[in-house]
C-alpha cells in the first residue's frame, strides 16, 4: 500500500508540475503577442492590459467573469484596458493565445510581457492581485 | 480552432432556456469526492471502491433524487455552509453525459480489475482523475465538449444546444 500511496502522490505531482510547466510556456509564448493584436491597437494605452477570451454561448462570461472585469475596470479606471476576443469569430487568434475554454484571462504588463493566466473564472480580487504584480508602480486601489 | 470551444449558435434563448440553471458548486462537491475516493481506491487497490464512484456517477447521470453526490452535497454541506451555492444559467444534460461518461469508465475499470489486467483498469481509472481534475480546476468539461459536438452533429439523444447570449 505504500508504494501504491507514493506513486498517486507522484502521479499527481507530475500533473500539477505539467500544469505549471505548461502555464509558464503558455505565459512565455503569449509575451508580445499583445502588440500583434488588432483589438489592442484599437484601445489606448494603459499600464496594463487583460486580454479576455469568450463566446456567445458561455454562461460564466456572462453571469461571473465579464461583472468581475467591470468591478476591475471601476476599481482601477484607466491603468488598465480589457481586450475581449470573442474565440468563435476569432479562432485563429485564440489558437495563438493557447485558449481552449471560455473565459481565459491574461494579465499583462506594460512591456507586453504575460504575467498571468485564468483558466476559467478569475474574480475580480485575483484579477486585481495579478494587476498589482504586473505594474507595481501603480496603486490599484482594492489590491492586497 | 480552440479544441473545447463550444460551438456558437444563433439561437435565441427562450424563456424556458432561460429557466434552466445548475448549481456550479453541487458539480464540484461530485468532481471532488470523485478524485479523492478513486485516489483512495488506487491506493487501497480497491475494486469495490472504483464500482461504487461508478455507481455514484451513474445515479448523477439519471439525476436520482438518491445519488451520494448530491445527497452529500444538499444533506451535508450546503446545510452547512461548507459549500455555497452557485447556481448559473445553464444546461443539465451535457453535466449528467459526462457523469455517464466517467461511471462508463469506472466499471470498464472494474471489470479490468477483477479480471486480472489491473494494468488497464487503472490506467482507465486514472483518466477520469485527469478529467475529473481538469474539470474541477480549469473548469472544462470532456464529457459536456463531447455531448455538444454530438448536439453540433446532430446525432439523436443530444438535443440541447449550448445556452445562447
Amino acid at each position: 500500500m505504500l508504494e501504491r500511496l507514493i506513486l498517486a502522490v507522484l502521479l499527481l505531482a507530475v500533473g500539477f508540475i505539467a500544469y505549471r510547466l505548461a502555464i509558464a510556456a503558455q505565459k512565455r509564448r503569449t509575451t508580445g503577442l499583445i502588440d500583434q493584436t488588432a483589438e489592442a491597437a484599437a484601445l489606448p494605452a494603459a499600464p496594463a492590459t487583460i486580454m479576455y477570451f469568450t463566446t456567445p454561448t458561455c454562461v460564466a462570461c456572462r453571469t461571473t467573469q465579464r461583472p468581475a472585469l467591470e468591478l476591475v475596470k471601476q476599481t482601477v479606471h484607466d491603468n488598465v484596458r480589457v481586450v475581449t476576443i470573442d474565440a468563435s469569430e476569432q479562432p485563429e487568434v485564440a489558437g495563438k493565445w493557447g485558449v481552449f475554454s471560455a473565459p481565459t484571462t491574461f494579465v499583462i504588463d506594460h512591456q507586453g510581457r504575460t504575467v498571468a493566466v485564468n483558466h476559467g473564472v478569475a474574480d475580480a480580487q485575483t484579477l486585481l492581485k495579478q494587476l498589482r504584480s504586473a505594474s507595481p508602480t501603480y496603486v490599484f486601489e482594492g489590491a492586497s | 480552432m480552440p479544441r473545447e470551444c463550444i460551438p456558437e449558435s444563433s439561437h435565441i434563448m427562450t424563456a424556458s432556456e432561460a429557466s434552466r440553471r445548475v448549481d456550479q458548486s453541487g458539480l464540484k462537491v461530485g468532481q471532488a469526492t470523485t478524485i479523492i475516493a478513486l485516489v483512495i481506491a488506487f491506493v487501497l487497490a480497491s475494486p469495490l471502491i472504483v464500482l461504487l464512484v461508478g455507481i455514484a456517477q451513474l445515479l448523477g447521470a439519471l439525476d436520482s433524487p438518491y445519488g451520494p453526490y448530491r445527497l452529500l452535497y444538499q444533506n451535508v454541506l450546503k446545510p452547512r455552509g461548507i459549500v455555497k451555492p452557485n447556481v448559473i444559467p445553464d444546461n443539465p444534460e451535457p453535466h449528467r453525459f459526462a457523469m455517464l461518461v466517467g461511471a462508463i469508465f469506472n466499471f470498464a475499470a472494474t471489470a479490468f480489475l477483477l479480471l486480472g489486467a489491473p494494468a488497464v483498469g487503472w490506467v482507465l481509472v486514472w483518466v477520469v482523475i485527469v478529467l475529473a481534475n481538469l474539470n474541477f480546476w480549469l473548469n472544462f468539461c470532456a464529457g459536456c465538449w463531447m455531448y455538444y459536438q454530438a448536439n453540433k452533429l446532430g446525432i439523436p439523444g443530444f438535443d440541447r444546444a449550448p445556452l445562447a447570449r
